[in-house]
């Protein structure tokens, strides 16, 4: 099979994958108990009133006609009104997309750049302290809880050291401009830095090992001795023949992880009191305001199958010995 | 529901000879949990420990000393929504745990009194949920209704909770105290309310901010859901809608209806009440308010909310009088008009509403709109709003009771403790949630500047018995399971002392319509046993079984 079926034929997985994705998500929320009424029958809302906001958002209809729009709406692009904010949905998302992207993309930047260098130099000090030293800071990293990770970031940079401030993604009572004004102001960038590390610190451990490991089977080759032979300096062989060879099988780590670092943005965004999409979905499942939650799922879910797909065509094209099969 | 379960006590008790063989093969497969003439088990539904400890632990604490009774308990942690859906909407229960919230309108008895256990209520989705019918009861729940003469109405009140007591449908436990946190050096005075703490709506308005401070940030653990006054279901909504608009009356913080946008209230007769407004008085974008508008609002939000249309279904029709003066008739008197129906419609301008929702498009009625620029007279204009960062509200200074605060910002947590860091760290003035025994024990030792305002609310926890199902039939059966529940240790233990044991559903600090000399059930095993055995109940083997008919 020539690269051209391959991807012809990820592309027709990738819309089946869809649909399953969404026909699951549509079916676990109807199917879990309570009505989005529930929240306010404290609150003194009449049994009558129930009603009548239960069939004004159509959830008296049967299970296969809510079916068939909620698909419709979603082929024309349309994700619904939330029913507690009386909202499209994508309003409401799209803010918060951007405040998850921007916070776990530069997280995982981070995470990557510092990742692959300690990992490039764990191999070439193979069997020293740094080494050990290395992998249990790694792994010490990698096992703590992220929410462990935040609060010990918290401690020591904003309530011991007065560094930084405790949360939010700017002072209160800032007013906020335009789109670019307001990710491009230092007191943004300020706010940002410390669940930027405390993402970082959670995320790097991945491409530390793996790199490690690469540079491990790397270093035995052949054309690294041969390197050595020649004479080059140290760290050019580390850094320019060593690592780079290295770096391919992180390609799809990196696509599938940045998946899930959106998606598991939830307690970083929950520990720092950042507006973002993780804390969208836990108040909108608490809610019951489906199509709130529904559009969450779908964004971050999207995220996840688009980067498994980026990472399968990329790895495809970057190692031509992948076979199309 | 109701009937199955009437028909396994007499399945149990009457057909017991033909029924026996079946039962006990029956109790063998189940492990022995039912055997004939017994009590049937019971399934304590409680929330889960998430949502709210303090209910999760007090049900455990409850059902260890039901089974001292002989009782079979199971203790079901069950999401709110579930509770809400089979218990209080499909009364499909045995018993379970619940907190009334203390809200404004709450301080006005006719809530607990006449909605929570008049027997016109019992019907699905009633909040009478424990199908409590009394036609005694009944009557003083109807008196406190129609008598406009308050002393009148405090009797029938206070005989209202007499009777409750002596029933026991419910069983009260414990009014909450609201310890809410904020930073004393930002301010010279801050007001608090029953119910409501930093929360109120004169909090917002007559606490005065120290000198030199430009604005007071109030955190909250989520944020506002909509300003849509049609909707408005959610208690944060309501408590940031009615700082931008107005209302005839507020309630104050005595609990006592005090005029406000009305500048005058007289009562007609038994069925009418006219309201005169103040003059001159405008919207915030400048235009005049006038009668007109507060007659549509009534008639509007009367039509169209679901909520605030409830206070008021009682409104026969709205007339104008003249420039300032608007009637409102009843078909029988309705004594709690003035605290809960003048005292919730929010008056809104008919400039804007008429057009919603015909001018607008994806808009097919008012609750679906918006409202992204919400127009209203009240103390505090809208500015800014970012969803889960910051809401800007304003002083309006042209307002009769301006605000002290020049600029108030609602800031909302991702949860209390991300709330209490930012206090903490001096981003935050103050707190609107109840903070837990160990936020503010740190915060009154470590941390500078932060001070506790603590009031009792009048929301209160209680347990909820299904009175249509055995064994809670039975008065007898009742009173001993509410002299089990150990109250003060719930108190003293569970909420650590921030809570006041309470024996009735109109808390102490509700002191006009509270009654102190209700009979009082908890803490006394030895009396609940003895109940038990007096009704002819016996014990065996630890297990509890009916009375010989």
């Amino acid at each position: 099979m020539g690269l051209q079926e391959f991807v012809v034929r990820r592309i027709a997985q990738l819309i089946l994958t869809f649909w399953v994705f969404v026909t699951i998500l549509f079916v676990l929320f109807r199917a879990a108990p309570g009505d989005p009424t529930s929240m306010y029958v404290t609150q003194g809302m009449s049994p009558a009133a129930r009603e009548a906001t239960i069939e004004r958002l159509g959830l008296n209809q049967p299970l296969h006609t809510q079916y068939v729009d909620y698909i419709g709406q979603l082929l024309s692009g349309d994700f619904g009104t939330s029913f507690r904010y009386n909202e499209p949905v994508w309003d409401i998302l799209v803010v918060k997309f951007w405040n998850t992207i921007i916070l776990m993309g530069s997280a995982l930047v981070v995470a990557y750049v510092l990742g692959i260098t300690f990992g490039a130099l764990l191999g070439w000090y193979r069997g020293t302290t740094f080494e050990r030293g290395g992998i249990v800071v790694a792994l010490m990293a990698r096992s703590s809880p992220e929410f462990w990770t935040g609060i010990i970031v918290l401690s020591i940079f904003s309530f011991w050291l007065g560094l930084f401030p405790s949360g939010g993604m700017r002072a209160i009572g800032t007013e906020t401009g335009s789109f670019v004004g307001r990710y491009l102001a230092w007191d943004f960038v300020y706010h940002m830095i410390l669940p930027m590390m405390a993402g970082a610190i959670y995320y790097m451990a991945t491409p530390m090992l793996l790199m490690r490991n690469t540079m491990l089977d790397v270093l035995k080759a052949d054309f690294i001795e041969i390197k050595k032979a020649e004479g080059l300096p140290e760290h050019q062989i580390l850094f320019r023949h060593a690592a780079r060879n290295s770096v391919l099988p992180l390609v799809t780590v990196m696509a599938i992880v940045s998946g899930t670092a959106i998606g598991g943005s939830l307690i970083i965004e929950t520990v720092f009191n950042w507006p973002g999409m993780g804390r969208e979905m836990v108040e909108s499942i608490h809610y019951n305001d489906y199509p709130v939650a529904m559009g969450t799922f779908f964004l971050m879910g999207s995220v996840v199958i688009m980067m498994n797909f980026v990472a399968d065509l990329a790895y495809g094209y970057l190692d031509p010995r992948v076979q199309y099969d | 529901m109701r009937h199955v379960t009437k028909n396994r006590r007499e399945v149990l008790q009457g057909t017991a000879g033909a029924m026996g063989g079946m039962t006990l093969a029956l109790a063998g497969c189940l492990g022995g949990s039912s055997a004939e003439g017994a009590v049937e088990p019971i399934e304590l539904i409680v929330t889960t420990q998430d949502y709210d400890p303090v209910r999760y632990e007090f049900g455990n604490l409850i059902a260890d000393n039901w089974r001292e009774l002989g009782f079979e308990v199971n203790v079901n942690p069950t999401a709110w929504n579930s509770i809400v859906d089979q218990a209080m909407n499909q009364q499909d229960f045995d018993a379970f745990t619940l907190n009334w919230a203390g809200r404004a309108e709450r301080l006005d008895p006719d809530v607990f009194c006449y909605s929570l256990h008049h027997s016109s209520q019992t019907d699905n989705g009633g909040n009478n949920q424990v199908n409590y019918e009394n036609t005694e009861y009944d009557e003083y729940a109807e008196m406190q209704r129609e008598t406009y003469d308050e002393n009148e109405r405090q009797e029938a009140v206070l005989r209202c909770q007499e009777i409750f007591a002596e029933d026991q449908p419910r069983t009260p436990i414990a009014n909450q105290t609201q310890a809410m946190p904020y930073l004393e050096d930002r301010f010279d005075e801050v007001v608090n309310m029953m119910g409501e703490g930093l929360m109120s709506f004169w909090t917002a308005v007559d606490s005065v901010p120290a000198d030199g401070v430009e604005h007071i940030s109030l955190g909250y653990p989520s944020d506002v859901n909509n300003l849509n006054p049609v909707d408005g279901a959610a208690t944060h909504d309501t408590q940031t809608m009615r700082l931008i608009y107005d209302k005839l009356v507020r309630i104050d913080t005595d609990a006592t209806p005090r005029n406000w946008l009305a500048e005058e209230i007289e009562e007609v007769d038994e069925t009418t009440i006219r309201a005169t407004i103040r003059d001159g008085q405008q919207w915030h974008d400048g235009e005049d308010l006038t009668i007109e508008d507060v007659k549509f609002s009534f008639d509007y939000l009367g039509e169209h909310s679901a909520v605030l249309g409830s206070f008021i279904d009682s409104l026969e029709s709205t007339e104008i009088i003249d420039d300032l003066t608007v009637e409102f008739s009843f078909e029988e008197p309705f004594a709690p008009f003035i605290p809960i129906g003048l005292g919730q419609v929010f008056i809104i301008p008919q400039h804007i509403w008429e057009d919603v929702p015909d001018g607008l498009d994806n808009v097919s009625e008012p609750v679906e709109w918006e409202n992204p620029e919400p127009i209203g007279s009240g103390p505090f204009e809208f500015v800014e709003w970012n969803r889960d960062e910051q809401m800007v509200l304003r002083a309006n200074e042209d307002h009769f009771n301006p605000p002290n605060i020049p600029e108030l910002i609602k800031v909302p947590g991702s949860d209390m403790s991300s709330l209490v860091r930012l206090l903490e760290d001096g981003s935050l003035d103050m707190i609107g949630w109840v903070a837990g025994p160990d936020t503010v024990n740190r915060l009154e030792s470590d941390v500078d500047h932060a001070s506790i305002s603590s009031i009792d609310s009048h929301g209160w926890y209680h347990i909820n018995y299904q009175l249509d199902r055995a064994p809670f039939d039975d008065v007898a059966v009742r009173h001993a399971l509410a002299d089990a529940i150990p109250k003060q240790d719930i108190v003293d233990i569970v909420m650590d002392g921030m809570a006041t044991v309470t024996h009735t559903f109109i808390a102490e600090v509700n002191e006009f319509w509270h009654n102190p000399d209700v009979r009082e059930f908890g803490n006394d095993l030895g009396r609940a046993q003895a109940t038990l055995e007096e009704a002819g109940y016996t014990l065996e083997n630890g297990r509890l079984y009916y009375p010989e008919e």
